[in-house]
């Protein structure tokens, strides 16, 4: 018994370290996905600390062969989901059962009392901001995965615990309804990218 | 093929996520129809949109923060990493002994209750699992006092 809880007390020891460069590593990648699925810096801040908090908790539990941001954003992800369900912000209504003006229950934030102006790099970037998150969670997570991860679909699938078929309908249902937001209320960022192309 | 369920490749088309008999069916509509070709056009915009998002970056002291935040707790904290595997084994000892106990018991009274027994060990069994197979993900009910689900 002895010898049991002194070997745990070691790998214990090297759990923590091995974490701690697996975090050193991936915490910039991880803060940058918490701010496109939460919108703004300090709630960010505190979804990467929820997960890295839950996964160093879980550590022991993690699979070694699998890779490990995978794993913590599949932890982030449904942290995220879960607290945009607990916030009541979740959009039940889905555009596409929405009128064909698309009016009613967009809240459309402020641009100019957005506090994070300044860490935008690009013109661009704020108008997409907001229209990610306008979106339905589930959508606005598949979407991010895909386009700004560039995972495919199966892992994907394996990070949200849900089917291929459901990813492929969550990115092409999330992608109309991005379009279908930035006509709205951003018509000029369609415009300039069509033109670039 | 018609244009609806055209159309509901597109995105999965952009991805190079379609199965080869769909992408074939695809680009035979696509090559006949101005109007899904249009769309295939504005999706491929908005993914090239979302695809050169730029990353954005942490304060300078987050990661500090971060590191201290997430080992500060677990010292304080009697559950995870450090302690589940002893605490896991302390259960899984005094179950043991405590089967042994029952059974020296049933031995002693085989005639007289055997049931009981069988109902002690699943229940420990039982309790032992569900010790060892909290879940860190899909287990809403585990919070940390990060303040980020009370906003
Ligand atoms: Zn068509």
């Amino acid at each position: 018994m002895i010898g049991v809880i002194a070997k745990d007390r070691i790998s214990s020891r090297e759990g923590q370290a091995r974490f701690e460069s697996l975090m050193r590593c991936t915490h910039r990648q991880a803060y940058s996905l918490a701010y496109r699925l939460t919108g703004n810096a300090s709630e960010a801040e505190d979804l990467v600390q929820e997960t890295f908090l839950r996964a160093y908790r879980f550590f022991h539990k993690y699979d070694a062969q699998l890779p490990f941001t995978s794993w913590l954003y599949r932890i982030m992800t449904n942290a995220h989901i879960d607290s945009v369900r607990r916030k009541g912000r979740l959009r039940v209504t889905s555009l596409d059962q929405m009128g064909p003006d698309g009016a009613g229950t967009w809240d459309v934030p402020d641009l100019d009392s957005s506090p994070d102006r300044a860490m935008m790099e690009e013109a661009l970037d704020e108008p997409v901001q907001l229209a990610l998150t306008s979106m339905t969670a589930e959508f606005r997570t598949a979407v991010l995965l895909a386009d700004v991860e560039g995972m495919a679909y199966e892992e994907i699938a394996e990070v949200m615990k849900t089917s291929v078929g459901t990813v492929r309908s969550r990115i092409h249902r999330g992608r109309k309804q991005l379009r279908r937001f930035l006509i709205q209320h951003s018509p000029q960022v369609i415009r300039r990218i069509s033109n670039e192309l | 093929m018609n244009c609806k369920n055209a159309q509901l490749l597109l995105s999965a088309y952009l991805d190079s996520e379609l199965t080869g008999s769909e992408m074939h069916r695809l680009r035979k509509h696509l090559s006949d129809c101005d109007c899904c070709r249009q769309e295939e056009t504005e999706l491929r915009t908005l993914k090239s949109i979302l695809t050169d998002v730029p990353q954005v970056t942490p304060p300078d002291d987050f990661e500090e923060r971060l590191c201290s935040l997430v080992f500060a707790q677990k010292r304080s904290d009697d559950e995870g990493w450090n302690r589940s595997w002893p605490l896991v084994s302390g259960v899984a000892l005094i179950t043991a002994a405590l089967t042994l106990l029952v059974m020296n018991h049933l031995s002693d009274s085989v005639q007289t209750a055997p049931k009981q027994g069988n109902v002690v060990a699943s229940e420990l069994r039982r309790d032992q699992t569900t010790l060892a197979g909290a879940n860190p993900i899909f287990d809403s009910s585990t919070s940390f006092p990060t303040g980020y689900e009370g906003k």
